[in-house]
């Protein structure tokens, strides 16, 4: 359980976080509704607060297939995570429904858009593409991604909760059995949905490892949100207890290691394109190598791949946890930095600019549906005990980290 | 005792080495000889001893620092080598791809990086640690040929300031080893 | 959770062993004249090495005319041969690096065989390009190095030239890796040597190592560090490897997922080798209580972790084919899965997909008979993998007029047998002449070995667990 103190203080953010949402909101609808950037915006945005919600779901599968310490001390706040899911797809509906309905986010649904002489290459690619890309499939698989996802957090949020109550080990095998199922899942779904609600915003485009670059971001920024929760939330109370050096070592060790994974995911794709120079494919480069988002492509190679990988490769910072909260803070800075890359240029109707219009509404999407979500999320995280109650498996994983920092 | 040890005309005393059975004594031991103030000392161990190097007090290795050099190095090296080669020395326009395909170019700056750092991590690892070494006094200790099995040493050189043969000899006596014996150069 | 619990509980290396007694079992093996089950083995492999050497020296003779290529079909088994051989080498590098940083430390009994297997794997690829280039002594030229032919300079942006830096760096830095691992252990054979020729080479080899603390700091730092630098570094060879196929812009070789789905693919393969070999090894040099069924059991999960990556891959390609609107890459694949090489993709589907899935089962994993067969049938597929990414997307071109098909010829065929010879050869000199496992690392792990306060933890913990239980880990 939380002490009051740690109540005191979750109640106060919740607080704070209405207030940034009510000021983003404004922000991105107003703003955006006058500039014409409102969807764009809010769809950059969502993405990002929902691969939170997300990656807590692949976490907490994670955690029962080959978890140890580090992710039993996050479970809850995974699981917390997992149970914004249903708010996430409200949100998701309507700022896709509304993008759907009312911009040229995705280019592919709006005839208006297509029939402009120089979209030509997007009204050919678009109807190629039209058995995937269409509203009615779009809006299917959108109920279906989220009906597996809310599926797999129910069952294993309901097998978690009776663990606690039991602490019956035949909830752990279901789990450990129905994680490893749902990691397939999670992969192909993800990889689905990244391919609809992000790589279809330039249906001339298309590249396989796309979801699984959507997939590495998502969970480089959960690691970071761990972390931020846990150095938060250790100060007193039962984290406190558990919560080492050595445990932050080990997320200060995967989020190195999600940074270079996803800087990988990003280089190679560029390399083998750049190679090939097709031009359903290459198009998609050149948007982002010219004018302000040459200077962003730089941006993102030294802040968000070699700064945090040389900041996270000594040990030193990754053991203390003052640094390695800020350097959490600076990566999930950046992860709006790279979302806005990964997206935006679509939008800007391929003139190589930084839509600064757009840059408002997204930064304003961001605080608004990011202090939405932090809300319902600490509502989450307060309705249960911060640390499972009767894993069997508790004692066996403190162990080794006892043995690991006496031995 | 030592296929590298050679006789010399006149013996000098190189230290008192004592054995132990197990790593912990000789854990313990070297904590003791370093709070008792001896610093020109060495333990010798079959395999590495989880926290023998705190206490023998050995300060971090610049091993590190050397091995981010070389990467660096190679990797400068790497490009510089094909940026020279296809933009300077050799201009040809391949494929269509410009001069200066920084790109492609980054594989093999890549692999250069990693290979000069590697050689950089053995080549200081060896050069510190003085490897290879054809002579050391250490391999005519008694029973030393058990250092590379199962036998735990710790020597404490003459070279140290509070060397005295009589009074070192008692001090590891004192803590529990199997033997105590003096190591001839 | 009993089941697991138990099962970390388990000690990694059994028969409750003393420092002395891992020496006299490891050293041993050497000090005594080898079985006749060695000599068996051996003269299998050199008679299979040898006929692959006759074929060599007759194509390297006449002419790569021997082979069954032709203009559509300019890459097949030498390739794929090559692709096969490199993924083989990976588990190596993955298991004595990454496994090392990730401290799973059951690593220890497998590393040292794994990584003799990564080099001599990378020997057996590197012939076939060689052999490919039809004047193999005239390798030299796709150095980049000072020359007279003008300022001529080789290439930089071709994947082959990659190819070379990387498969080269990749040979001498598991060489290194290898050779620094070995160095205590080599101190302990020359140690334990009676005077004479063996202790001579020994003493050189191990270079006068004297277990100085002092010394054992830096190697520890340098083992990190190339365990670190060998990290990216395998990533980087087989993403090297599949941009010989993606940069292309042929339809079925130019997609993006292809460096991690080649790099998984690789770890897939090459855990199935080091699973073929382990059993044998353990039965003919008795090293029941190294290798146990523990270690076996963690590398079907890794096995079954990489194949489902594999699996998804495929899947991923294939709807990104139906979703790019291109009619050529959807052509690919179709033809792939319903064209005259069906059959290959089945295989391969079967094989790679359909079967490591049997691990999820325990009783499948504890089981040696089955785990070996599949061990088995998981080779045949990936290399079916990479025959099928060749030769398909090669044998239907743009145009129909230079459709053709390929067939192997029996030289290729004997040269892959003779790939085969050569590598169990050289891995059974190494079984003969050098220490199978890395005794240093091994009696750091005993339970002798372990500090008496971390055991008075618990009793329990005599037995460290790692991070990932699922893996069976281990955490120093």
């Amino acid at each position: 359980m939380l002490t009051e103190n740690q109540l005191q203080k979750v109640k106060s953010l919740q607080g704070k976080s209405l207030l940034a949402a009510i000021g983003g909101l404004i922000v991105a609808i107003g703003w955006g509704f006058l500039n014409g950037s409102m969807f764009q915006g809010l769809l950059i945005g969502y993405l990002l607060i929902f691969a939170l919600g997300v990656s807590s779901l692949a976490l907490v599968m994670l955690h029962h297939l080959c978890g140890g310490s580090w992710s039993f001390v996050a479970q809850r706040i995974a699981e917390a995570g997992s149970r914004t899911l249903p708010f996430l797809a409200l949100v998701g509906a309507l700022v896709m429904g509304g993008a759907l309905m009312f911009s040229t986010v995705f280019p592919w649904a709006n005839a208006e858009f297509l029939n402009i002489e120089e979209n030509h290459l997007i009204k050919y690619m678009s109807h190629e593409k039209e058995a995937f890309l269409n509203i009615k499939t779009f809006a299917i698989c959108f109920v279906g991604y989220f009906a597996v996802w809310i599926g797999f957090m129910l069952a294993f949020n309901g097998w978690s909760k009776k663990l606690d109550d039991t602490g019956d080990p035949k909830y752990i095998s279901k789990m450990k059995i129905w994680a490893g199922f749902g990691c397939v899942f999670y992969v192909l779904t993800m990889t689905f949905a990244a391919t609809h609600w992000a790589m279809s915003t330039d249906p001339t485009f298309f590249s396989t490892i796309y979801g699984a670059w959507m997939i590495a971001g998502g969970a480089l920024s959960m690691m970071c949100f761990c972390v931020i929760m846990l150095t938060w939330l250790s100060d007193e109370g039962p984290l406190a207890e558990k919560v080492s050096p050595q445990i932050y070592h080990h997320f200060g060790n995967f989020m190195l290691g999600f940074t270079i994974f996803w800087s990988y995911l990003s280089f190679s794709p560029f390399l083998i394109i750049w190679y090939g120079n097709l031009p359903e494919e290459i198009g998609w480069y050149l948007h982002r190598s010219g004018g302000g988002l040459a200077a962003m492509t730089v941006v993102l190679i030294v802040g968000v791949w070699f700064t945090p990988m040389y900041l996270l490769m000594m040990r030193n910072n990754k053991t203390n946890p003052n640094k390695l909260r800020k350097i959490a803070f600076y990566i999930l800075a950046t992860r709006v930095v790279d979302m806005y890359w990964n997206i935006a240029p679509s939008f800007e109707n391929n003139h190589n600019t930084i839509g600064w219009g757009t840059v408002v509404s997204t930064l304003g999407a961001v605080a608004g549906i990011g202090g939405l979500w932090l809300w319902v999320f600490l509502n989450e995280l307060k309705k249960r005990p911060i640390l499972p109650q009767q894993d069997p498996r508790e004692e066996l994983m403190f162990l080794k980290e006892k043995a690991h920092n006496h031995g | 005792m030592s296929a590298h040890g050679h006789e010399n005309d006149t013996p000098q005393v190189h230290g008192l080495i004592a054995e132990f059975d197990d790593p912990d004594t000789l854990l313990t031991a070297t904590t003791k000889a370093h709070e008792a103030g001896y610093r020109a000392m060495d333990a010798y161990a079959p395999f590495p001893v989880h926290g023998l190097a705190e206490a023998m007090g050995v300060r971090k290795t610049y091993v590190s620092l050397v091995t981010l050099i070389g990467g660096f190095t190679g990797a400068l090296t790497g490009f510089g080598m094909q940026y020279f080669a296809s933009v300077m020395h050799y201009p040809y326009s391949i494929g269509g791809k410009q001069l200066n395909s920084w790109p492609a170019f980054m594989p093999i700056t890549f692999e250069l990086g990693i290979l000069f750092a590697a050689f950089a991590a053995l080549g200081s690892m060896l050069l510190f640690n003085g490897l290879p070494q054809h002579y050391h006094p250490i391999f005519n200790a008694k029973r030393f040929e058990r250092a590379s099995s199962d036998g735990f040493f710790l020597c404490i050189e003459r070279t140290d300031a509070q060397y005295d043969t009589a009074q070192t000899k008692v001090f590891l006596e004192g803590l529990g080893p199997v033997e105590v014996s003096e190591v001839i150069e | 959770m009993a089941e697991a619990s138990s099962n970390l509980r388990t000690p990694l290396i059994l028969g409750d062993k003393k420092p002395i007694e891992v020496s006299d079992d490891i050293c041993g093996i050497l000090e005594r004249k080898p079985t006749q089950l060695w000599w068996a083995a051996f003269g299998v492999s050199l008679f299979v090495l040898i006929v692959g050497a006759i074929a060599t020296a007759y194509q390297v003779s006449t002419g790569i005319g021997t082979w069954g290529l032709n203009k559509s079909v300019g890459w097949a088994f030498d390739i794929t041969n090559f692709v096969f051989w490199i993924g083989i080498g990976h588990a190596g590098t993955l298991i004595s690096a990454i496994l090392f940083l990730f401290r799973q430390r059951w690593r220890t009994s497998v590393n040292r065989a794994a990584e003799a297997m990564t080099i001599i794997a990378v020997l057996c690829a590197a012939i076939f390009p060689l052999i490919h280039m039809g004047r193999p002594w005239l390798a030299f030229w796709p150095l980049p190095y000072p020359n007279f032919r003008g300022p001529l300079w080789v290439n930089f942006r071709s994947p082959l030239v990659w190819d070379i830096f990387a498969i080269s760096t990749y040979f001498i830095i598991s060489s290194v890796f290898w050779y620094v691992g070995l160095i205590p252990d080599l101190a302990t054979i020359r140690d334990r040597a009676k005077e004479g020729i063996r202790k001579k080479i020994m003493g050189i080899l191990s270079l006068g190592w004297d277990g100085s603390y002092r010394t054992w700091v830096r190697y520890e730092t340098v083992y990190l560090l190339l365990a670190g630098l060998a990290t990216p570094l395998v990533v980087s060879v087989h993403t090297i490897v599949s941009m010989d196929f993606a940069t292309s812009i042929i339809p079925g070789w130019h997609t993006t997922i292809f460096p991690p789905y080649f790099v998984a693919g690789a770890v897939f393969s090459g855990f199935a080798m080091v699973l073929l070999l382990i059993p044998i090894a353990r039965k003919v040099m008795n090293l029941e209580d190294y290798f146990t069924m523990r270690h076996i059991d963690a590398m079907c999960k890794i096995i079954l972790l990489t194949g489902s990556i594999v699996g998804l891959a495929y899947l991923t390609e294939f709807f990104t084919a139906a979703y790019s609107g291109s009619v050529y890459e959807q052509f690919v694949f179709m033809n792939r899965a319903f064209g005259p090489y069906a059959w290959a993709y089945w295989i391969m589907v079967s094989c790679n997909v359909i079967s490591p899935q049997l691990m999820w089962f325990k009783r499948v994993r504890s089981n040696l008979y089955i785990v070996f067969a599949l061990t088995i049938v998981v080779n045949i597929g990936m290399w079916f993998e990479r025959f099928v990414i060749i030769v398909t997307s090669l044998h239907r071109d743009y145009l129909p007029s230079s459709w053709a098909d390929y067939t192997p010829t029996i030289i290729e065929l004997l040269t892959l047998a003779g790939t085969f010879g050569l590598f169990f050869t050289l891995f059974l000199l190494f079984c003969r002449f050098l220490p199978v496992i890395a005794m240093g690392e091994v009696k750091g792990i005993l339970s002798y070995g372990r500090s008496k306060r971390a055991r008075n933890v618990s009793k329990t913990c005599d037995e460290p667990v790692g991070m990932t239980p699922a893996l069976e880990g281990e955490e120093a």
